[in-house]
């Protein structure tokens, strides 16, 4: 099973790919916890995508920690994404052989730590949980970074109870 | 794609009890943020029963809250906390950190 979408870069894209997620993975059999689990592990590398790849003008209108409202009327089709205007962001996921494959293509922005770095932050640490969750939900995780492109690939073993 | 209805119903059950329904991700958490705000200062109780999705976006929020009202002498309490919210807060050992109050939404765990 397959699914592949290439999403505008602003929040407001979460909630109907997560629907669609949950659908693929029901679709292949995939059930709860399971499934809640890996519809996490797929919004925060969607959100973090989404963050890296929104444009200048989105991030901006995201400082003081308000929900983020992208601009999207900038956005191109195909091609590499311009520095510091809106790049679409894509979306796959895999159901094949007992594994689970969620895949998100941004924008690259700055480095993402190695996956050995991520680890839980302190109780109090405001932020930071994000990738460590992505981490802790799946049995492999690849960065894969190409010039102004990044890929992040989480992979899930699906068990007797997925 | 098609997306029916509102995805954060927030419902004020009392003066300092609300009650989060659905989803907290990053195009949610402001507005969850900004509803817990504006109840000030106290004991605020939040039935968090049924969230269904919650991502690191809702626990920024919760831990946030918590620490603002536990700074002014108030303390936050997360009512009921639903399977999803409660994987996480167990994940990020903040189910150590922040005050579950009332057992499980349902029976499993």
């Amino acid at each position: 099973v397959v699914l592949l979408r290439t999403v505008a870069p602003t929040m407001a894209s979460l909630a109907p790919v997560r629907r669609e997620v949950a659908e693929t993975l029901r679709r292949a059999g995939v059930s709860s916890p399971t499934l809640d689990e890996l519809l996490v592990v797929q919004g925060e590398l969607l959100a973090n995508a989404i963050e890296a790849s929104a444009g200048d003008e989105a991030i901006e209108a995201s400082a003081g920690d308000e929900a983020i409202e992208a601009s999207a009327t900038d956005v191109t089709g195909s091609g590499a994404p311009e520095e510091g205007s809106a790049a679409p962001v894509e979306v796959t996921v895999l159901v094949r052989d007992g594994y689970v494959e969620i895949a998100v293509r941004g924008r690259a922005s700055g480095v993402i730590p190695p996956v050995s770095a991520w680890r839980s932050p302190e109780a109090s640490a405001p932020r930071g949980r994000g990738l460590f969750i992505v981490g802790a939900l799946s049995d492999e995780v690849e960065v894969r970074q190409d010039g102004r492109v990044s890929v992040v690939v989480a992979r899930r073993r699906l068990g007797d109870g997925g | 794609v098609s997306d029916s209805g509102p995805r954060l119903t927030v419902h004020q059950d009392g003066p300092y009890h609300l009650r989060i329904v659905g989803e907290v991700d990053v195009s949610t958490a402001g507005m969850l943020r900004r509803r817990v705000a504006s109840l000030g200062h106290g004991t605020v109780r939040l039935d968090m029963a049924d969230v269904s999705f919650v991502d690191s976006s809702g626990l920024r929020v919760l831990l946030g809250a918590h620490n603002e009202l536990a700074a002014s002498g108030g303390r936050l309490e997360l009512f009921r906390p639903s399977r999803a919210l409660r994987r996480l807060l167990e994940l990020t050992a903040l189910d150590g950190h922040l005050h579950l109050v009332g057992g499980h939404a349902d029976g499993t765990g």
